[in-house]
């Protein structure tokens, strides 16, 4: 039985979404031209991936880009990578602000072995995100350009 | 499809909100005098998608959420109050003491990776709890006449 997903009826058939389709990761810190995934309305998702190196210390990293609106629109910015907040010292300072710093982030997985790998990611979307998409590049450390097959699984709790 | 929002029907029409029209940003420790008043009673989530298009690599734009229990301003009672941020006192917890924990007001600096257009966004829990919000910006270093845009998407969970 797959799960009820009253807000969007985008993936009512195939609760599965393809985030990356499996293929070669682009090399030279170019990014790949990632697919968009609709998500009005959802409060999670967790992405499935999927790393097959092929050579020692390889290592691949992905971005996580959203976008408020459900369609490119003509005068506005419309994609905005994920943030990450921190502080700059490891404890707050009484009778002093708290200055926090953000910045874009990205993600880097490097092999533990040299044969297909697989983890997860979730990221919290508070039904706050019209569309969403993960780009991949990699430092195949002079071998073979590895591969990556990254899917989604959308939820609303 | 859009998002439903049963809750407020403030922002059917248009679920995308200006939080901070495009516009030069004031210099430290200046923060804009007059911040937009986003109304979100019931909702659970906001996300900015902040645009800061700064004039030159290394500037940074700093800006602080506050956030009212009024749905109004209200005669003879404090409006807004600023993110507060909770840390331990020290790092781990000490057994058998009770635990003191530090909590000031903080707010969130960003540094400019590129001196053109830098795309990010930042997630703040509303929990329902919250019925007015306002973000409010400045930057370092004075002068460079750096400018930002903040659109907010609500969310229902």
């Amino acid at each position: 039985m797959g799960i009820p997903r009253p807000l969007s009826n985008a993936y009512l058939a195939e609760p599965v979404q393809t985030a990356r389709y499996l293929a070669v990761l682009p090399l030279a810190w170019a990014w790949d031209t990632p697919l968009e995934l609709a998500c009005p309305g959802f409060h999670n998702v967790r992405l499935f991936i999927s790393y097959m190196p092929f050579a020692a210390w390889a290592f691949m990293v992905f971005r996580v880009e959203i976008s408020p609106y459900s369609s490119d629109q003509a005068g506005v910015e419309d994609w905005f990578q994920e943030g990450d907040t921190i502080q700059p010292a490891p404890l707050l300072a009484p009778g002093a602000d708290s200055a926090n710093l953000i910045q874009r982030q990205v993600h880097r997985y490097t092999e533990v072995v040299v044969n297909v790998q697989n983890w997860e990611y979730m990221l919290e979307l508070g039904s706050t995100v019209e569309r969403i998409r993960v780009s991949c590049r990699e430092n195949s450390k002079g071998g073979p350009p590895g591969l990556c097959n990254i899917i989604a699984l959308f939820g609303m709790q | 499809m859009g998002i439903p929002r049963p809750m407020s029907n403030a922002y059917l029409a248009e679920p995308v909100q200006t939080a901070r029209a495009a516009a030069v940003l004031p210099a430290s420790p200046n923060w804009d005098a007059t911040p937009l008043e986003l109304a979100c009673p019931g909702f659970s989530y906001v996300r900015f998608y902040i645009t800061y298009t700064p004039t030159a690599i290394g500037d940074d734009l700093t800006f602080r959420i506050e956030v009212s229990p009024h749905s109004v301003d209200t005669a003879g009672v404090e409006d807004w109050f600023q993110e507060g941020d909770t840390l331990l006192a020290a790092p781990v917890l000490a057994a058998g003491a009770d635990s003191t924990n530090l909590i000031q007001r903080q707010h969130h600096t960003y540094g400019a990776i590129t001196a053109v257009v830098d795309n990010f966004e930042y997630l703040f829990p509303l929990t329902m709890t919250v019925e007015r919000i306002r973000i409010s910006c400045y930057e370092v270093p004075a002068g460079d006449a750096g400018s930002a845009h903040i659109v907010a998407l609500f969310g229902m969970w």
